[in-house]
Parts: C-alpha cells; sequence; structure tokens
C-alpha cells in the first residue's frame, strides 16, 4: 500500500477568515486532543495541515489542506469524515460553495472530492510504508531499546544475543510486520532504475539530438537574457515576516514548511518551471525513493503545486531539525534542484543559466523563504519525534531481527540502537 | 587581500601571551560624551597589523564591539542599524534567540548577571588582555577610567578572566581545533580547516563562493568617506566591512557535579571510587582525553603527547576509522561541535558542510569565590560571519539536538541544555552502553551578541 497525496483547495468566504483563522488556531493549538479532529484515531494520515493564503491582495483568500496519506483518496476520506466530521464542517462553512449547515459524510467526501487538485510533484521519504508499519517499527525498536537498558549482554555471545532480543519481543507480544520492500531492496530499486532511465533515454537523446541540441541552444541565448533581465529589474519591496512562525517551529524533532510565491510572468517561465516539476515528480517515482531528495536526508513528505491559473507555486514539507538546518541542507546539498524550480518565481536570488547562484547566496535565500514562510495554523504529524533517518533505522531493525545474519550483519544491526 | 590593519585583532590573534584579561560591559548615557569617548579609545584599538620584523610583543590588547542597542545609543542611525541581520537586532537574549540557543530554566536571559531583560543594557564591551596584573590595570585606566567625569558611559558589569593554563575547568585542554583563516600569515596545523575569510569578516568571499549581505550606511551622511561604496547599491557605504560578529556568554560549569556524576556512574562492584573509568567516561563524552589526545587517535588511553603534540592532536577524520563511533561515540561534543566528515551522505560532502558552521573560539576560564564556594567557568567567545549560520546552528542543531548522527534521544552531554534526564550513548560491542540522568552541566549566567567594527568604521562611529 503506498503513500498518497491529497490536497483541498477552497476560497474562503472574506467575512469568515477571521473566524476561520481562530478556529484553525484552536484546533492547532491542541493537535491531539481536540474534539474536531480526532488526528490519532485517523489510521491513514501520516501528516496533514490547513494553511490560509490571503496576504496577497491580487488573489482572492484561499484555504489550502494536504494530507499526505496511506491507501487511495476514498477510503482516507471515509477515515477523514469518520473522525473529523465536527472540524471538517465547522472549517468548510467558512468556505465559498458549501451549502451545508451541517453537511453529512456523503456530502462532505463530494465536497472535498469536487475541490481536490493534482499535485504535480510529490516525494516520500519511506516510500511503501504505511503508518502501521511504521508505528510496528517504533514498537519493536523501542521494545529492544528497554531490553536492552536493563540487561547487561556485554558478556553475552554475539549469536546470543539476537536470539534473547527475539525471545523477549516474543513474551512482549510484538510481532514484526515486515515490509512488503526492504530498504535494501528499495536502494537496488533506485539504482535499477536509473540505469534503465540513462538507457532509454542516452539512444533516444542521441538520436534526436540534431532537432533538440540548436534548440536548448536558443533555449539557453534566451534563458540567459531573460536572467539578466531579471536581476537587473528593481528588486520588489520584501515582504513582512510572520512572526508567528517562530512559536510554531522547533516544538517538536520535526517541522512544517509552506512556501508560497507568484511565478515570474510569461510562458517562459511557467513553462521551464513545468519541466522541471515533471522532472522531478519522475526523480521522487523512480529514484529518490531511497530517503533522499536531491540529496537532502531529512523529509518525510514533500509536494508541489501550482495554483491559481498556474500564477503562484506552493511548497509543502515535513521535515526534521531546525529551520535553519534545513534550509543550510537546501543549498549544501540541492542547490541546483531548487534554484532550478525557484529562480523560475519571483524575488529569488538571481540565478544563473537556471541551475546556478540562486540559492548559492545562502542568507539572501533564507531571507526570501522567510518572506514567503506561510504559517500552518494546523499540522499534524503522526510521529512526530521520529527523525526520517530514526525510522529508516527502525524500519532496518524490524525487517531484519527474525531473520538469520551472518556475524557482520548482526554486528550493523546492534549498532543502530 | 585582507587589509589586516582595518580588522580588529582578536580576528586573527587570541592574545596567547597575555594571560590577564578583563571584559568591560558599558552602557550609553550620554551620546556626545560618549563618541569623545570613542574617539580618545580608537587610538588604542589593536588590530590585526603583522608587527614589523624585530617589534617586541606588545604588553596589552583592546577590543571593542557593540550590541545592536549599542550601535544605537553611540548614534548609528536608524536605517543604517536596521540593515544589521535579525539575530544581532534582537540580540542573545531574546526570546527567540534564547529557544534556539536552549537557555531556559536556570540559563534564561531573566536570571543572568548581566546582559538580560533585568540587568543593566549593555552597549558596548571592551575585552582587555595583557602580559600582567599590572599591564591590565594600566590599559584599563587608560581607555576606562570610571572615575573620569562626564564620559557618557557608565559600567553595567566588569568580569576578570586568568588563563592559568590550557585547561578548561573540567580539565580537559581547550582549544585545539580552531580554524584558521584563508589569507591570515602563520601556521597551519595537520587538520586544521583553512575556511574563507567571509566565514569570519564582512566584505569577504564565504564558504558558498558569495558575498555575505553587507549592513550598510547611507553614503551621504558626514564623515563615511573612509567607507567604501557598496557595491549593490551606489547610495550607501559599506559599514560592517572588517567587522564581525562576537558572541561572548559566560559559563558557569559545575565541576563539582561533573566529577560526582562520573563516581556515581563508573563505582566498582564493592562501591568504591573508580578513578580510571571516570577518565574514561569523562573522556568518551567530551571526545578527547584531558591531555586532548583524541579518542579516534587514542581510544584505549590518554596519550599526553600526542595530546599536547599541535601537528597531531587535531590531524583526524571520523568517516575512515570511526564511522561507527566505537572510539568516539558519535554524540560526544567535539564531534557534535565540528562533526567533520561523519555526518551523511557522504564523507566529502560532510566535510563541506562541517567547513560552513565553524566559528573561531577566543574563551578563557575564570573562577572566583561565591559564598565560600568556588564558582567556575568559562568566558565563551566565538567570532563569525553569520550569528545563524554558525554559532547558532552549532548549538541548535548539533548540541542541542537529541537526534544527532541518527541517535534518538541524547543531547551534548558537556554543554547541551539537559535537564537531569539527558542520555548518552557510547557505542561498543556487542550493544552500546547508555548513561542516564546527565544534568545540565553547563549553565549561562549572562552574555551578548556584539558587533566588532573595522578600525574606520569604529572612526565613523566616533565621528559621525
Amino acid at each position: 500500500m503506498g503513500q498518497n497525496a491529497l490536497t483541498i483547495i477552497t476560497r474562503i468566504l472574506p467575512d469568515q477568515i477571521e473566524a476561520l483563522g481562530k478556529l484553525l488556531d484552536e484546533i492547532g493549538g491542541d493537535i491531539t486532543g481536540n474534539s474536531w479532529i480526532r488526528f490519532h484515531a485517523i489510521k491513514s494520515v501520516q501528516f496533514a495541515c490547513w494553511v490560509i493564503l490571503k496576504d496577497d491582495p491580487n488573489f482572492p483568500p484561499i484555504l489550502v489542506m494536504e494530507s499526505s496519506h496511506d491507501g487511495d483518496t476514498e477510503s482516507h476520506l471515509n477515515d477523514l469524515v469518520t473522525f473529523g466530521m465536527a472540524g471538517l464542517n465547522a472549517i468548510y462553512s467558512k468556505c465559498e460553495g458549501f451549502p451545508f449547515n451541517f453537511a453529512t459524510a456523503e456530502q462532505m467526501k463530494l465536497y472535498l472530492n469536487s475541490h481536490s487538485v493534482s499535485t504535480p510533484a510529490f516525494y516520500i521519504g519511506v516510500p511503501g510504508q504505511s503508518l502501521p508499519s511504521i508505528q510496528n517499527a517504533i514498537d519493536i525498536r523501542k521494545t529492544i531499546e528497554n531490553f536492552l537498558d536493563t540487561v547487561d549482554l556485554t558478556e553475552v555471545p554475539l549469536s546470543t544475543v539476537q536470539s534473547r532480543i527475539q525471545q523477549h519481543l516474543k513474551t512482549s507480544g510484538i510481532n514484526p510486520q515486515i515490509s512488503p520492500i526492504t530498504l535494501d531492496q528499495q536502494a537496488s530499486r533506485a539504482k535499477r532504475n536509473l540505469i534503465l532511465l540513462i538507457i532509454v533515454l542516452a539512444p533516444l537523446l542521441l538520436l534526436l539530438s540534431p532537432i533538440w541540441f540548436p534548440l536548448l541552444i536558443i533555449y539557453v541565448i534566451v534563458l540567459r537574457k531573460i536572467e539578466k533581465a531579471d536581476a537587473a529589474a528593481p528588486q520588489l519591496p520584501p515582504l513582512p515576516i510572520d512572526p508567528r512562525l517562530f512559536d510554531h517551529e522547533d516544538i517538536f524533532v520535526q517541522n512544517h514548511l509552506t512556501t508560497l510565491v507568484n511565478v515570474k510572468p510569461g510562458k517562459f517561465r511557467l513553462g521551464t518551471l513545468k519541466v522541471i516539476l515533471w522532472i522531478i515528480s519522475l526523480l521522487a517515482k523512480i529514484y529518490f525513493i531511497t530517503g533522499q531528495l536531491g540529496g537532502i536526508p531529512t523529509i518525510h513528505f514533500a509536494r508541489w503545486i501550482l495554483m491559481d491559473n498556474d500564477r503562484r507555486l506552493l511548497f509543502f514539507s515535513n521535515y526534521d531539525g531546525s529551520w535553519a538546518s534545513y534550509l543550510g541542507d537546501f543549498v549544501d546539498k540541492a542547490n541546483y534542484g531548487l534554484t532550478s524550480v525557484w529562480s523560475n518565481t519571483e524575488s529569488f536570488p538571481p540565478a544563473k543559466f537556471l541551475f546556478w547562484g540562486g540559492a548559492q547566496h545562502i542568507e539572501e535565500f533564507k531571507q526570501w523563504s522567510r518572506q514567503h514562510n506561510v504559517l500552518a495554523p494546523v499540522w499534524y504529524s503522526a510521529y512526530p519525534d521520529e527523525t526520517l533517518w530514526n525510522l529508516q533505522k527502525d524500519i532496518q531493525i524490524r525487517d531484519t531481527i527474525n531473520t538469520s545474519l551472518n556475524r557482520a550483519e548482526l554486528e550493523t544491526l546492534l549498532q543502530r540502537f | 587581500m585582507l587589509d589586516l590593519p582595518d580588522i580588529q585583532g582578536i580576528v586573527t590573534s587570541g592574545y596567547a601571551h597575555m594571560p590577564h584579561s578583563r571584559y568591560l560591559f558599558l552602557t550609553v548615557t550620554n551620546q556626545e560624551q560618549a563618541k569623545l569617548w570613542l574617539k580618545s579609545v580608537c587610538p588604542h584599538i589593536t588590530t590585526s597589523a603583522r608587527r614589523s620584523p624585530g617589534e617586541a610583543k606588545p604588553h596589552f590588547a583592546v577590543n571593542i564591539g557593540f550590541t545592536s542597542l549599542g550601535l544605537s545609543a553611540i548614534g548609528l542611525v536608524v536605517d543604517a542599524v536596521n540593515t544589521f541581520p535579525r539575530e544581532f537586532l534582537q540580540g542573545i537574549a531574546h526570546g527567540e534567540r534564547a529557544r534556539v540557543l536552549g537557555d531556559t530554566e536556570d540559563s534564561a536571559p531573566d536570571r543572568w548577571e548581566f546582559g538580560g531583560p533585568d540587568t543593566d543594557e549593555i552597549h558596548v564591551v571592551l575585552l582587555l588582555y595583557a602580559t600582567s596584573a599590572a599591564h591590565l590595570e594600566t590599559i584599563s585606566t587608560q581607555v576606562w577610567d570610571s572615575s573620569m567625569p562626564n564620559n557618557g558611559l557608565k559600567k553595567a558589569y566588569c568580569q576578570e578572566s586568568f588563563k592559568k593554563g590550557v585547561d578548561e575547568p573540567f580539565g580537559f585542554r581547550d582549544g585545539i581545533s580552531q580554524p584558521a583563516i584563508e589569507g591570515v600569515p602563520g601556521k597551519i596545523n595537520p587538520g586544521q580547516s583553512v575556511l574563507k575569510a567571509g566565514e569570519f569578516l564582512l566584505g569577504y568571499m564565504n564558504e558558498y563562493g558569495v558575498m555575505p549581505p553587507m549592513p550598510t550606511v547611507a553614503a551621504n551622511i558626514e564623515s563615511t568617506a573612509a567607507l567604501n561604496i557598496s557595491s549593490a547599491n551606489p547610495t550607501r557605504r559599506e559599514f560592517a566591512c572588517n567587522g564581525t560578529y562576537l558572541v561572548l556568554r559566560k559559563l558557569s560549569q559545575d565541576v563539582d557535579g561533573f566529577h560526582k556524576f562520573l563516581d556515581e556512574q563508573t563505582r566498582n562492584p564493592d562501591n568504591t571510587s573508580n578513578q580510571s573509568r571516570q577518565t574514561w567516561l569523562a573522556a568518551k563524552m567530551v571526545g578527547r582525553w584531558p591531555s586532548g589526545a583524541p579518542l579516534t587517535l587514542c581510544a584505549a588511553s590518554d596519550d599526553p603527547q600526542l595530546g599536547v603534540d599541535e601537528n597531531r592532536n587535531n590531524s583526524f577524520n571520523f568517516a575512515d576509522t570511526d564511522l561507527e563511533g566505537f572510539a568516539c561515540p558519535i554524540g560526544s561534543h567535539i564531534r557534535r561541535a565540528n562533526p567533520r566528515d561523519s555526518l551523511p551522505p557522504n564523507p566529502k560532502k560532510s566535510a563541506m558542510v562541517s567547513d560552513r558552521h565553524r566559528v573561531i573560539r577566543r574563551g578563557r576560564p575564570y573562577e572566583a569565590m561565591e559564598s565560600e564556594k568556588k564558582e567556575q567557568g568559562l568566558i565563551f567567545i566565538a567570532l563569525n560571519a553569520d550569528l545563524q549560520r554558525q554559532f547558532e546552528f552549532i548549538q541548535q542543531t548539533w548540541i542541542n539536538t537529541p537526534k544527532f548522527g541518527g541517535l534518538y534521544d541524547t543531547k551534548d552531554a558537556i554543554s547541551a541544555d539537559n535537564d537531569g534526564t539527558g542520555v548518552m550513548v557510547i557505542q561498543q560491542k556487542p550493544v552500546r552502553l547508555k548513561i542516564h540522568g546527565i544534568p545540565r552541566f553547563v549553565q549561562v549566567r549572562g552574555g551578548g551578541y556584539f558587533f566588532l567594527p573595522g578600525i574606520r568604521a569604529l572612526r565613523f562611529l566616533a565621528e559621525s
């Protein structure tokens, strides 16, 4: 069962913006204990958030909901309406096109479905791991941790250590539910996919080079001309930074980032952006399946969405650690990819040839990012204190503890704790 | 080319031959008088200019820094002050910074001896260093004579420190790993990173290959002529060129508590103390033996010759021989403060990332008797061009994070904001050893974020 992205975009009734803000603050203020949406009961949701986009007078006020969920949309919506009907009704009664006093489950699903939009690019940190599978892995690791804390195994032969752990798991009544695909298999799949991609693409590119090569040259010339004009253009006034962002960060080990930016005007920029997003989407499906998005190892889920007739680009991500370290990772490890996406949007630090420059101006980039950050008053993570690195270790522990291991493998396994 | 005569001396020297030091924290009470005072101090400020051959080593050194409030108080116009970054403008005691740094509970700014919200506003720090106690008094009286009337400043706090040897109060050789600035003449030790000047000075290229943002002042106000015209905007001049940010923190070290904890954790089966095991545990927490010898190079026992040998004591990496942390634990202090090549995705990338988050340390120990009890610790000083990306990053993302290096729930055992339930994991075979119940051994007692202007900018401040 794979994870999927649900994104729902609705217009907010102008006289209800404030009330909606208050409601979302209330829900988000007690994310697991509120009576509006019982997130912990929803077994199909790994991450979810609601954001209000209202600060740009050129666009109507908009509410966006994102969830990263297990299984298909239908069953996820069923879960949502089962455990969050009060909240959903309260939220969407403040949005346009909601004709109900209190929608029934069917009406609500229909409403949400009709406002859901496609996600052009979606990245998953541990593909194929459903929430129950993740929770099982965490449980197994914690159970073993507690066991290791209470027994002294320094004098015990290595081979016995594994059987004693297995024995402890058995008596604790926790069964490892082995992943359909192990992380190792996932890694070899990524490698295989890349080779296949090259095998398919290389001859095609070579064969068609008389066509695309001259086009590419023209493209690059035009691009560079536009980039130079962009860099010379007067800078837009800086946007104010929402001070509430800082209070919402670093409460858990994980954090959430929503970034909203205007796409630069013109078909050239939009076309470039769409192609880049398509490539990211492709790579996210076939190559970035081992827990690294372009080299960044701390992202659980990320998605890009073009909205308002492709005039604005919305980016959601759920990541580990501080904002500063995340942004630093972006620049240190994914600078080219990042610049190729956002150099097509307004106020981004000047790029060279689409991939260079840009985010390399680390301070300007951070400043830009902060100015375009949007607060997510409601943000839910099903496992907020678990880093992706933790999760990968937990899954490996769970998937191998009951298998027969040679000495080196067993030593590696035991070092994960 | 570095403009060494325009750079304050502490950036390029730790004044090792001057064991006596005093940190004076001042509040501006009268702007005009304070400017006159600053003008009189300018000639005394020690710069990074090289001594001419044969010139004797000086007997004292003076450096000066300003908080963001201090820059305003001394008369820097608001629009110039506002070109400084958010962290600096907020100051170290701001709630947001305190959260980032883990300055909470007993270390919270409202409990500080200086620099906090409930003590005198700090505008200026004078850093005074001297070869002898007598010389320290001489220079102190020269640059700051509190008996002098009408100098427009009052003393908010004064901190003495005396550098007895190379050890910090927990008993470990300190200050070994220090990045060098590209372009500053001097010996480079094996294993020492040589970093672009823009990591430690404004106005130069940094490790990202770009110029960091430059605080500026309007070009049309008087006395700015000595400052460079901003390349990005010809109506502005580069106020911060050759300047840097200085973090100062008074860190109180609970030496008794530290040794008591080590003792409790390492008792023999018959409940007697085990001295060598205590040293071993402390070394595992730090990542070096007391002599300074890195565990990665000598895991079994201390090697004092290695510890003092500048050619060897910092010449190591983790990835090749110690990636798993069997010698130097993954969560140890030196591995967090500088992960070198140990982090994913690969050693090369990790080394690059580590180099982008370094500070130059100029800390010195202090001690004092407080109600019959010896109070001791470190006057921690760090220099960097970007408070958020360097000093704060190390503290937040490496020292205080429970998740460093893929670990689950362990902060830096030495210097993190532990609360008595802290955990340390010591990697060993067949399974790790876990130490529980770690308290906070290092408390923050005061501090500030200061900007150290270049000499020309200093004169501009005094004259404008």
